[in-house]
């Protein structure tokens, strides 16, 4: 089957006050439908580079990269959306209104859009909360919106970068796991999900394929399958677990 | 070296805008123009007036930061003395610096004759136009001082003078600064208004560039010399940018509660007079330690003892700082508090303007009756209200339009904010000259140029709060939510839309408060045009019928309409002093031309008439009451209908100091107003749209 992402040989240079600076370097790997993928690698390695390349929000120095086939030209809601570290929800917007957002931008319909809003409330667990504004929201549930918010534009992939960095530890748990039953629900269209991370853990935890990253220039050092059953909370304390973890460990340490 | 070259383009596009005008205007070229700055007398004393200047803001400088700070702090830190003392900031700051500018002058040069009494009164004007700038920084600030701070201090024991000196004044800092720059911006403003005052018979005025510039415009008829004049201000205003203000931000940089990690690391501050200022507070605290040593301090201590803190008070309260009074927490007891101390304060400013007026305050009845355009105040004020609507939307509009281009790119925010900060720092007083002479030559001097004038004028006092707060807002907006709208289509004008104007919300209420602050001191100027205006005209005639008199002053034109015997109406004229005029009598007969040495004497003097001169004409006479040879009348300048006009036409031409603190008061209670029932309120809603530190 022909991969939804294709990503060959993709190189990524900034010019930061007169210096160049290569932050990705021939990076080659592709992204199968209904996958879940993380990107592991160290911090300002240049994952969150890449995953702004593929969402269209930068644009590659050389290299190729292929939606279904057609080169990526700039962003596309329908294509994919993105979850932000910081939650970046509109602070004078209240929740329903954040998740409708991207509706309204798109033009859809009000009826529409208000069904899908509500749906996609109920899936991240918020219908208590529509009326309420970011700054009356928790972490978690800030972060919940920010969920509802991509998922609500019915994008092919949705991109992640470090969503649960900012939360405490419980709370991140929690999300972890409902991240992964939305990606399994049949009820949402968008299966194709792609998560950038520093902890291998979660990586480990989430992911069916895990790319790891070295340091900058970053280039993919390691592509590993992750064959652990879901729900992985029931497997944690497996060998399997802490053997890939310590593959991926050895593999960020020693290059 | 950016900063340099930062400097460079701005100071190359300064001259070249400042050349660009002054070979337009004056239709005159370069080797033309030397000549001319060199014939000025003022000229060679450039380098003293410049020094005067920087010396009386400095003086001014000097007490505004005693005071402010002090002032900021206690209000801050003491919940008691709070409650007094943030009205009372809210009615100092709302009376309007202009309104008793002229009175200020008079009531020191009574007390101090001579040029020490104009120098002290400047400076203390300069001092009120400043102090409410950083009185209010350093009481934000302290009212900020985050919870986390605030318990460490408490855990180690700080307390008194160390608190003081080790967590208060650091945090305060920056708040400081910002407020200190908005202070000079301010100072500046008065500064030129101060070194060439003219009212009544006298003209007084101190050694300055303020001066120099005045003095070209009014003495030497100079434009040329002018612009030097405010070339050279503008390269002053810019090198203490860059020498003082610029490096005492970045220093300030150290002093803020960072929440966000930083993408970059803070580079060492390497500015002189940031190390010369750590210098100082470093050998003070090794004064402290050697005193210790002696044991002195503490039995300063034990002497001098700073009320305590009480740290209960400061726990509980909230986290927004209230520096307006929410109306709806308005009880009845804040209402009678405010009303005594609003009363106060303007009986003191009445006994000021009666002092320096030199008239009794007392006889408000025989005020009321000689001057009955008291009773139409409501409606003046509400002219002035609706005026000074009119230029705060046009600035509103011109400056978000210009604040969403300008960020947009690099290259136009290269070129054009070189070009606002030079606008922004070129005295508006300075500038009235120049508009008031382009309007009234292509709009006239009817109703319509002198109210277009007014607005444009309004709106140099107002349209460079707006500017700078929108840019600031629109470059504030986090990464990640231009990033959030980027990923989700929202691009261009759908940017602007979702997420540029309500961002700059809150901007826009801030910016909005200093405007309307700033247009209300302006209008004291703006409404009421002392450059050119009318004087009466009056005369009769018998056996004859005139149709009209047209009068012709130097080159203006005015045409006295005449009925049933008598021709009444205003004569246009162009300033004070003697003009030659002529008068064509007109009848359906034919017409006469008769000269006329016309003496314009200056606003608010009583005339001095001579006796009717009759004159035959055809088969009637024309005798001619007023103006005549050899008599004088007072120069009536143009004005619109507002609040501002009458508190200047109060000062300068009736010399009443009951009605001008009746008319300063009423303009200090609409602010008030307005500050409570409009501004607060949408404060209060731009809550909403504030960007949150995670």
């Amino acid at each position: 089957m022909a991969p939804i992402l294709s990503i060959k040989n993709l190189s990524k240079t900034f010019q930061q006050n007169g210096t160049k600076v290569k932050v990705l370097n021939n990076v080659t790997f592709d992204v199968q439908e209904h996958e879940f993928i993380c990107i592991v690698g160290q911090s300002g390695c240049g994952k969150s580079t890449l995953l702004r390349i593929i969402a269209g929000l930068e644009k590659p120095s050389s290299g190729e990269m292929l939606f279904r086939g057609t080169p990526i030209d700039g962003s596309d809601p329908k294509r994919a959306t993105m979850i932000f570290q910081t939650f970046a929800l509109f602070p004078w917007l209240n929740v329903r209104e954040n998740i409708e957002l991207g509706l309204e931008v798109l033009g859809i319909p009000k009826i529409r859009r208000h069904a899908l809003v509500n749906h996609y409330l109920k899936i991240t667990d918020l219908e208590k909360f529509e009326h309420s504004y970011p700054s009356e929201l928790s972490g978690g549930m800030k972060q919940r919106v920010g969920i509802a918010r991509a998922l609500a534009v019915e994008p092919e992939m949705l991109l992640m970068d470090e969503p649960f960095s900012a939360l405490d530890a419980l709370t991140a748990q929690i999300l972890r796991q409902d991240v992964l039953d939305i990606w399994k629900d049949t009820r949402t269209p968008t299966n194709t999900f792609l998560m950038i991370t520093h902890l291998i853990s979660e990586a480990v935890f989430m992911a069916d394929r895990v790319i790891v990253l070295s340091k900058r220039p970053a280039k993919v050092i390691g592509d590993i399958p992750i064959d652990i059953p879901h729900p992985r909370s029931e497997h944690e304390r497996d060998p399997a677990f802490y053997e890939i973890s310590d593959r991926i460990k050895n593999l960020i340490m020693t290059e | 070296m950016q900063i340099r070259r930062g400097l460079l383009i701005k100071i190359i596009i300064s001259l070249a805008v400042l050349l660009l005008i002054a070979s337009l205007v004056t239709h005159k070229q370069f080797p033309e123009w030397v000549g001319e700055i060199q014939s000025n007398p003022n000229t060679p004393n450039l380098p003293y007036f410049v020094l005067r200047t920087m010396l009386r803001m400095i003086a001014a400088y000097i007490l505004v930061v005693i005071f402010g700070i002090t002032y900021g702090l206690i209000a801050g830190l003491y919940e008691k003395p709070r409650k007094v003392m943030l009205p009372l900031l809210d009615i100092l700051q709302s009376i309007p610096v202009l309104g008793y500018l002229p009175a200020a002058i008079l009531f020191f040069i009574n007390l101090f004759p001579g040029e020490l009494g104009v120098e002290i009164a400047s400076v203390l004007l300069i001092f009120t136009g400043e102090v409410w700038a950083v009185t209010f920084g350093v009481y934000g600030a302290v009212r900020n001082l985050p919870e986390d701070l605030k318990s460490v201090g408490r855990a180690f024991g700080l307390n008194g003078f160390v608190y003081l000196r080790k967590l208060l004044l650091p945090f305060i800092f920056p708040s400081f600064i910002t407020g200190s720059i908005l202070a000079w911006g301010g100072g500046w403003y008065f500064l030129v208004a101060c070194e060439f005052m003219t009212f009544g018979r006298e003209t007084y005025t101190l050694p300055g560039i303020g001066y120099y510039l005045a003095s070209s415009v009014y003495v030497q008829h100079s434009i040329v010399c002018a612009l030097f004049g405010l070339a050279i201000f503008v390269l002053l205003i810019f090198s203490i940018d860059k020498l003082v203000w610029a490096p005492l931000m970045e220093y300030s940089e150290k002093f803020k509660v960072q929440t966000l990690e930083g993408a970059e690391p803070r580079r060492k501050t390497t500015s002189h007079l940031a190390l010369f200022i750590e210098y100082i507070f470093d050998r003070l605290d090794d004064l402290q330690d050697a005193l210790r040593e002696l044991r002195i301090m503490q039995r300063i201590h034990q002497r001098v003892k700073l009320p305590d803190i009480k740290f209960a008070d400061i726990q509980f309260e909230l986290h927004t700082v209230e520096t307006m009074i929410d109306p709806r927490k308005m009880r009845i007891r804040n209402l009678v508090l405010f009303s005594i101390l609003f009363a106060v304060v303007m009986y003191f400013v009445g006994l000021f303007v009666a002092a320096s007026l030199q008239k009794p305050l007392s006889n408000f009845e025989l005020s009321i009756h000689n001057h009955p355009e008291v009773y139409s105040l409501p409606w003046l004020t509400l002219s002035s209200v609706a005026r000074i609507f009119v230029a705060y939307v046009i600035a509103l509009v011109w400056t978000l339009a210009a604040a969403i281009i300008i960020t947009r790119s690099k290259t136009l925010s290269g070129i054009f904010m070189p070009l606002f900060d030079i606008g922004q720092s070129v005295p508006a007083l300075a500038l009235f000259p120049f508009i008031i002479i382009v309007v009234f030559k292509y709009l006239g001097t009817g109703s319509l140029g002198v109210e277009t004038a007014s607005v444009l004028l309004l709106l140099t006092g107002t349209q460079w709060y707006l500017l700078f707060n929108l840019i600031g807002a629109i470059r504030h907006i986090p990464g990640d939510i231009t990033e959030a709208a980027n990923c989700f289509g929202i691009k261009d004008w759908k940017f602007v839309r979702y997420v540029i104007l309500p961002a700059v919300f809150p901007a826009i209420i801030v910016g909005s408060i200093q405007a309307w602050g700033g247009a209300w001191n302006a209008s004291i100027v703006s409404e009421y045009i002392n450059y050119g205006g009318h004087i009466p005209f009056e005369a009769n005639y018998s056996s004859v019928v005139l149709t009209n008199i047209t009068a012709t002053v130097n080159d203006k034109i005015t045409t006295i309409p005449c009925a049933a015997g008598t021709c009444n109406g205003m004569l246009e004229v162009d300033g004070v002093g003697m003009h030659n005029a002529s008068l064509e009598l007109r009848s359906i007969s034919g017409s006469m031309l008769i000269p006329l040495a016309l003496n314009v004497s200056e606003v608010g003097q009583s005339a001095t008439s001579g006796n009717p001169v009759k004159l035959p004409f055809y088969s009637g006479y024309v005798t001619l009451i007023n103006p005549l040879n050899g008599s004088s009348s007072p120069l009536h300048p143009y004005s619109v209908p507002g609040l501002g006009a009458f508190i200047s036409q109060a000062t300068a031409e009736w010399g009443d100091p009951w009605l001008v603190t009746l008319a300063i008061a009423t303009m200090s209670l609409t602010i008030i107003l307005l500050n409570r029932i409009v501004w607060s309120y949408l404060f209060a809603k731009a809550e909403r749209y504030k960007f949150e530190m995670t």
